[in-house]
Order: structure tokens, then sequence, then C-alpha cells
């Protein structure tokens, strides 16, 4: 949104204009799509629901009282169309629970001593793979984990989005992390063994 | 501090959110406990990966394809708020109100509106006869009193478009104000 304020340009797009409003997809499209990819499963709907989002968004503008920022009120749009989503389609992860056995004591268990597990957590590649334990969370923690670290939200404002208190946006958080950390101990530690067998 | 608080402060510890009173404790915790370290050091790597993701990237006509769509899906109406529609507010409170404040001092408003009409009726009157006079002499017609409800049901008018009129500057203003 180069050269124009958020208020400048939900004024134009609230009159009709729609290069304003072609402007604000621009802004906001990857988020958007980022974030329809972290909630749901099947990759090929990605931008059929971010084009949905939008035109909630297009729709909705005249009622935007401005209360929020523009972009929790987008968020929240995303979040609800991808809600309604999962809940039409049978798309919902297998999720490992939290007191599965793969906590800590998993991790010493798998690798041995102090010294395999470090050579293990040295080894350890994630950047690539950590899309694939994403995707196994429940919807509501990958919702936080996409806004938190790729769009550098706030807890408050994730509360906003979500409409949850922001002490259950902290636990999320620390859930998620602690579920992605049992899964690639799990996974990661299997497969390093097999490897070094 | 044992291995159990430890490891449940951990992940606010790597977000930086653990408040002061925890950092001494757990700092030596960690220093003195393998364990705990491989933890941490484990948390970080998911951390690193985490915030190493990357935008997903619209493809090429993305903005053009939705654009061509907006026609199909209708011009947004705006279904305008209470204090959006001034005019609304203008004539909803100062109608009532003025009727209210008529009703409470009508003998008051009554007299003042007779004497009021009266007078303009005898200047009303007194121009009429200069020019009939100019114009040769003639004598001017009788001039028709007014009538008490005639004066209040005038009075409540205008006092009522006066107060929705202000009412509605009031509200404007208040809407200009929020943007």
């Amino acid at each position: 949104m180069a050269g124009l304020s958020e208020r400048d340009l939900i004024k134009r797009c609230r009159r009709g204009d729609d290069r304003a409003f072609a402007q604000l997809v621009d802004h906001y499209k990857n988020m958007v799509l980022t974030i329809i990819d972290r909630m749901i499963l099947d990759k090929s709907l990605l931008e059929d629901l971010a084009q949905e989002v939008f035109l909630r968004v297009y729709k909705g503008l005249p009622q935007f009282r401005g209360r929020s920022k523009l972009s929790t009120w987008i968020y929240r749009i995303t979040y609800n169309v991808c809600l309604a989503e999962i809940g039409s389609t049978d798309n919902r992860p297998n999720v490992l629970p939290l007191d599965s056995t793969s906590g800590e004591e998993a991790t010493w268990r798998l690798a041995g001593t102090q010294e395999d597990a470090e050579t293990w957590l040295a080894k350890l590649e994630l950047k690539e793979a950590i899309g694939r334990f994403l995707d196994r969370l429940p919807p509501q923690y990958r919702m936080v984990i996409a806004l938190y670290y790729l769009e550098g939200t706030s807890y408050r404002e994730i509360a906003e989005i979500m409409k949850l208190p922001m002490g259950t946006v902290k636990t999320y958080l620390h859930r998620a992390k602690k579920y992605l950390r049992n899964m690639i101990v799990e996974e990661g530690g299997k497969e390093w063994i097999a490897r070094t067998a | 501090m044992d291995c159990k608080d430890c490891l449940s402060l951990l992940s606010d510890y790597v977000d930086g959110a653990l408040s002061g009173d925890f950092l001494p404790d757990i700092e030596t915790h960690l220093a003195r406990c393998p364990r705990c370290s491989f933890e941490l050091s484990l948390l970080r790597k998911i951390d690193d990966a985490l915030r190493a993701q990357r935008l997903k990237r619209a493809s090429a006509g993305f903005t053009e394809r939705l654009m061509e769509r907006l026609p199909a899906a209708g011009r947004p109406v705006r279904t305008p708020a209470l204090w959006d529609r001034p005019w609304l507010i203008g004539w909803g409170v100062g109608v009532p109100m003025s009727g209210v404040l008529l009703i409470y001092f009508r003998d008051e408003v009554r007299s003042f509106l007779l004497q009021l009409s009266s007078n303009m009726a005898h200047n009303i009157e007194d121009v009429v006869a200069s020019a009939l006079s100019w114009l040769g002499g003639l004598s001017p017609p009788p001039f028709p009193s007014v009538s008490p409800q005639i004066v209040l049901t005038a009075s409540l008018t205008v006092s009522a478009i006066f107060m929705a009129w202000s009412f509605r500057l009031v509200a404007r203003a208040l809407t200009a104000l929020r943007g």
C-alpha cells in the first residue's frame, strides 16, 4: 500500500474504486494464502478459498467500522473461511495426544547417550520438514503458529482474530511447540536410529 | 528449580517472555543440566525452523481473476448504522424533544407566539394598508385572526425542524470526527 494510508485505501474501496481494492488484494494476498495453506490440508483449494476470502472482504468493506486493524479483520475472515471449509470436509488431521509416550524421556531412550542425542540434534534438519509436522497439528494451533511466526502478530491481535482470551493464545502456542517437539523426536529419532544402525 | 519446572518454562524462555524473577534460576539450572539444555537446543531449532518459513506466493493473475469476479459478486451495499444516518438521529431526537418542550412550556409559548403573531399581523396590516393607499386610496380587507391551535401547530413544526437540523449537524460532525 505504498504511498496510501490504510484509512485512505478503505475510503477509496468503499467509494467503489476497484483499483484501490486491487491494491488491497495485492498487499494481503500472500499472507491470506499462507494462512489458508497452514489451515487447509487439501492444497488444491488454496486459491479458491483465498478468492472467497477477498470476495467476502469486498462485500464486507462497507460494514468495516475500523475498530480493529484492517489486517486483523481480513485474517479473521480468512480464519472463518478456513474453519467453514474444515467443518465441511473431512480433512481434520490425526493429532498426537499431548500425553503421548513421545515425551522428554523418548529423546533419551531413542538417542542413547547424551553424546548421541547431541549428534542427532546437530544433524536434525527441520527447515524443510517442519511443514509436514505442522499439518498434523489441530487447526487452531496451526493458525496461532502462522500468525505468530509468519506475520509477527502480537498475542493480543491473535486473540482478537481468533476470538480467544490472550492466555489461551499463549497456551496454544506453547502446546503447539510441544506437539511439534514430540512429533519430531518420535519420527526424527526413529529415522536417525535407522540411518545409524 | 528442578527439570519439571525448567521444561514448563522453556517455551517462554525461548520467546523472551519469561519474567525476570525466573531468569537466574532457569539459567543456573540449564548450565548444570544436560537434559534440559538439550531440550532448549531442540526448542530453539524448532523456533528457527518456524521463523524460516516463507510466505506462500499467489499465482500470477490472482488479483486479475478476482477483479473479474467482482461484478458478479455485486456492488457492496452499505447498511448504515444508526450513527451513520444523521438525518434519522436529527428527526428522531429533535421532533419528540421539541414536542415535549412545547407541551411543558405550552402556556408561555402560546402567549409569546400569540403576541408575536399579533404584532406581525398588525405590521402586515400596516404594510398592506400603506400599499393600497399608495395604489389609489383603496381600503384594506379585514385581516384574519389566528387561532391558538394554529399558532401552536406552526410553532411545533418550526421548532421540530429547527431541532432536527441542529441534532443532524451535531451527528454529522461526530461522524466526521470518527472518520
